[in-house]
């Protein structure tokens, strides 16, 4: 074996190690980034793709009118509608399903909404004890409107300019 | 021949062309709303502009023949910008309520802006509003939609035969509405949705139900008449959502009758069996397994032939059943030894049962149809009967033809056709009277119709007599027959038959009739025909998707035999009627839920495909009726697939030939009782929508039970008011009562085919009137 001399130096002087050292006592002095969540949280934007929400208007009447765009672009196939005439005359869902676990939150569902009804909001953290948990009707959905509205609104008139 | 130019392409048309044609037969698409090949042009919609050279402005491509040497330009700048301006003009007042309009997603409108329409508006006014009409149960109006593409108005009044819906207002003021508020009463109206090329006409029963494309199209064969339309029946998961008629130049060229369209949606009626039902022996029904119902079935079976004999099974099968399942019926009865096998409960004389054709046949296809000069219809009113059929009929008479009915009413026909009405009950004498006539036909000077009529045959080349299915209801039949076939010889005519059910011809063919096996080979020992059944003692029935009590001419009679046999099967869709009499029944698969084939009128045979799952444990009737006969053990029973028993079914029947001899010869006709004379007279058929279980169950096309009578009949029985109280020797009813001077003088017609008149007397009995009080208000809604 050819011994170089070159490298038995840096062997015999540990300098990798120094060199690596010099790293974590860099990172050991700088300021902290760590986010303590749940108590912290990282900034979200106003388009940031969470949990869904199915929202109302200000008088109360659910937004959804079952066109099902959502569902036909849903690439994950996540969204079953059911659809019929209200006693009212109006075009409304009896059935609104997202499957969480098969979504992708990839906001298509909210973008092809003609009426702003399907959004996605900033929640991020849910979840499910048994499978079944995650499929979201359309009671769950409304719930989520109905609670998240005031940041929704916020959040899409923030956007507006770029819609 | 002419020679243009389309786009740089070169095509020869014939003179006469119009642009748009010639530029379908090169393939190039020129957008269009209010062209339709069917209908006339109205150029209205100004769509298909399109760029003629020397034409200083763009012409319609629907409306402009060709010329020689034409040259035209359909995506020129010209051409684009007149395309892009008419649809700025068309969108001005068109809502854009695309996400909630059922058209969305199957709209020419929608298609026609992606593809040609600038994407920029100069409009920012008010748009229009009109106010939506309520034509009916069958058709939602949304009227803002319009584009006033007049496709419905001219559908109306070129193929509907009724002129309902118009236009009136002019320039924005324009609105396509009924003139007076009413129902649209059309048998086709609901092909005008289907033409609407935006969403203003829409289906009611399907409103907000799916969208276009999520739909899957299964290709199905209606099973509601002989004419054996081609429909697309669109299914959501276990759910038919609408039947659209699919196109078959042939066939039903490219309509469907509302009867075909919506009688889906009877499919999920309440009393839709989903579970065999066992009948307890306290009268009790409870749901029970396949195993325990066909262990039934076969006790009771059994124990109906080892106290009673075969002799005591009769089987009873609908018109409207399979080749399948009717090759498979007729084996299982008589593999059990019976050889009462019938299908036809529309029929109560079968004295010309010798003389009937191999199948009943056209004899023509239905495109000839429509190019006979002189068309006789044996009582046949096809517009209810065979509403597409009757259409050909329409066409006939556009070409000029001519259309004569003998009938024992005067019809509403929808289109112009001579009219010749028996007295009550004399419509044999009427037919003897036309068929004495042709003797001396050059001699008479008088201008009588009937002798007219006779005058007209005989100088007709060739004339068609077509016999209705009506004249086979009647309680004189073979004499009747007898008379048309001694007419359209005096006359040198042709006989066609209009088959009574959708698979009429193949029942004939499957040998479901008691004296011919399958491939119309006669029987040496023929069994008892359906209408005999009641009256013979019989102590068995298998019941394959009947209700006799509303199916069959004596309802009470064949419900009562019914209630006295001893074991009674019925393989059934629905339960109502079911269980009033039987012991097991069987669900079965109806409509769109089992896959099959049909002989339709002229003999061309369709299959179809189930569109979709079968609701709950019912099975496919092929399925059913095989399982009967492997458990019977009866030998060629062994068939997996449904490829197998058609192509046994095939071999039976053989090559049957579409252009048969209308008549074998005719037995010697025992007289049969009079009708009766000086009495008041029950008339009556299956109404369109009362027709077979499942068209009566489908609530948007349920019609309310009314009787008619002719205001001087009232006045002479003493009627007055809107309800009349109807009593014969079998039952009592009240009904609501409409004067019609349609029916002659001595009668009353009252449908058949609803539960309340199956009580009464069969048409061409007696029966008396009496004053009834008013209706209560639930009998007349329904």
């Amino acid at each position: 074996m050819q011994i170089r001399p070159k490298q038995w130096f840096k062997t015999f002087f540990l300098t990798e190690m120094l060199r690596g050292m010099q790293l974590t006592g860099r990172y050991f002095f700088a300021r902290k980034i760590t986010v303590q969540y749940p108590e912290e949280q990282t900034p979200q934007s106003p388009r940031f793709r969470g949990l869904h929400a199915l929202r109302r208007y200000e008088n109360g009447e659910e937004r959804c009118i079952a066109c099902k765009l959502c569902e036909a672009v849903c690439p994950a196939l996540a969204i079953t509608i059911e659809s019929e005439q209200r006693n009212d005359g109006t075009r409304r869902t009896t059935r609104y399903d997202i499957d969480l676990s098969k979504c992708i939150f990839c906001g298509l569902c909210e973008e092809s909404c003609p009426v702003d009804s399907i959004v996605e909001s900033r929640v991020l953290s849910y979840h499910g004890e048994i499978r079944g948990d995650l499929i979201y009707t359309k009671d769950m959905l409304l719930a989520n409107g109905d609670r998240l509205e005031a940041e929704l609104a916020a959040d899409r008139e923030a956007d507006r300019a770029y819609r | 021949m002419l020679h243009i130019e389309i786009d740089g392409q070169q095509v020869e048309v014939a003179a006469g062309t119009t642009i748009m044609e010639a530029a379908e037969s090169l393939g190039i698409y020129i957008p269009f709303f209010c062209y339709h090949p069917k209908l006339s042009v109205a150029a209205n919609c100004r769509m298909c502009l399109v760029d003629v050279e020397k034409a200083p402005k763009p012409l319609p491509a629907c409306a402009t023949p060709v010329s020689d040497g034409m040259k035209i330009a359909t995506a020129s700048r010209k051409a684009k910008m007149a395309q892009q301006g008419v649809l700025e003009f068309l969108l001005i007042n068109h809502p854009l309520d695309c996400p909630i309009c059922d058209q969305g997603g199957e709209c020419p409108l929608q298609d026609i802006t992606m593809g040609f329409a600038n994407p920029h508006s100069h409009y920012n006014e008010e748009k229009r509003v009109v106010e939506d009409k309520d034509i009916g149960p069958l058709i939602t109006t949304e009227m803002t939609r319009c584009i006033q593409c007049t496709r419905c108005v001219r559908f109306g009044q070129e193929i509907g035969g009724i002129k309902e819906l118009g236009a009136t207002g002019r320039g924005e003021h324009m609105a396509i509405g009924t003139y007076v508020a009413k129902a649209v009463k059309s048998e086709l109206s609901g092909n005008m949705i289907d033409l609407c090329p935006v969403g203003a006409l829409t289906s009611k029963p399907f409103r907000y139900k799916a969208r276009s494309w999520e739909l899957k199209h299964t290709p199905g064969i209606c099973p509601h008449c002989s004419t054996g339309c081609n429909t697309d029946v669109q299914s959501l998961g276990k759910e038919v959502l609408r039947v659209l008629p699919r196109n078959n130049e042939a066939v039903n060229e490219q309509w469907i009758c509302d009867k075909g369209r919506y009688a889906y949606t009877g499919l999920n009626a309440p009393d839709r069996v989903t579970k065999p039902l066992l009948r307890d022996s306290q009268g009790k029904w409870t749901e029970v397994s396949w195993a325990e119902a066909l262990e039934a079935t076969l006790a009771g079976l059994e124990k109906v032939l080892a106290r009673h004999g075969a002799d005591k099974l009769a089987g009873l099968i609908s018109g409207q059943s399979s080749n399948e399942e009717l090759f498979l019926f007729q084996a299982l009865l008589r593999g059990l030894g019976s050889p009462h096998v019938d299908h036809r409960l529309h029929q109560q004389d079968f004295r010309a049962d010798a003389a009937m054709p191999l199948y009943p046949a056209l004899n023509m296809s239905l495109e000839e149809l429509e190019r006979e000069p002189l068309i006789v219809l044996c009582h046949g009113f096809t517009r209810h009967q065979q509403p597409l059929t009757n259409h050909r009929l329409h066409k006939a008479v556009l070409n000029g033809g001519k259309v004569v009915s003998i009938d024992s009413m005067r019809q509403d026909f929808n289109f112009p056709v001579t009219q010749m009405v028996a007295g009550a009950g004399e419509d044999l004498a009427l037919y003897q009277q036309l068929a004495g006539h042709f003797a001396h036909v050059h001699e008479e000077k008088q201008s009588d119709g009937l002798v007219d009529l006779a005058r007209e045959m005989a100088a007709a080349d060739n004339p068609l007599i077509l016999i209705g299915s009506a004249l086979l209801h009647h309680p004189q039949a073979a004499d009747l027959l007898a008379q048309v076939e001694s007419i359209a010889e005096l006359a040198g005519g042709r006989i066609g038959w209009l088959a009574d059910e959708s698979n009429s011809a193949g029942a004939w063919l499957s040998g479901c009739v008691p004296q011919r096996a399958p491939g119309g080979h006669l029987l040496a020992e023929p069994g008892l025909p359906a209408g005999a059944c009641w009256n013979a003692e019989m102590q068995g029935f298998i019941l394959f998707g009947v209700e006799p009590g509303v199916d069959s001419l004596a309802g009470a009679q064949a419900v009562q035999r019914l209630r006295d046999a001893e074991f009674v099967l019925s393989i059934s869709h629905f339960g109502n009627e079911a269980r009033q009499y039987a012991d097991v029944i069987l669900p079965m698969a109806a409509f769109a839920e089992g896959s099959g084939s049909y002989v339709n009128n002229e003999g061309r045979c369709q299959s179809f495909r189930a569109a979709v799952k079968l609701p709950g444990e019912a099975r496919p009737g092929w399925k059913i009726l095989r399982v009967l006969g492997d458990s019977l053990k009866l030998p060629d029973f062994q068939y997996n697939e449904l490829s197998e028993v058609s192509a046994a079914w095939h071999h039976a029947v053989g090559d049957y030939g579409m252009d048969i001899p209308p008549f074998h010869a005719f037995p010697a006709l025992e007289a049969v009782q009079p009708i009766p004379a000086g009495a008041l007279l029950r008339l009556g058929d299956w109404p369109i929508y009362q027709g077979d279980p499942l068209v009566r169950r489908a609530k948007p096309l349920s019609t309310p039970l009314v009787a008619r009578m002719h205001p001087d009949q009232a006045r002479q029985s003493g009627i007055q008011g809107e309800a009349v109280e109807v009593s014969s020797a079998s039952g009592k009813v009240t009904l609501a009562l409409d004067l019609d001077t349609h029916i002659p003088l001595g009668c009353i017609w009252i449908p058949l085919g609803y539960p309340e008149t199956s009580g009464l007397a069969a048409p061409y009995l007696p029966c008396s009137v009496a004053m009834a009080a008013l209706l209560p208000e639930t009998q007349r809604a329904s």
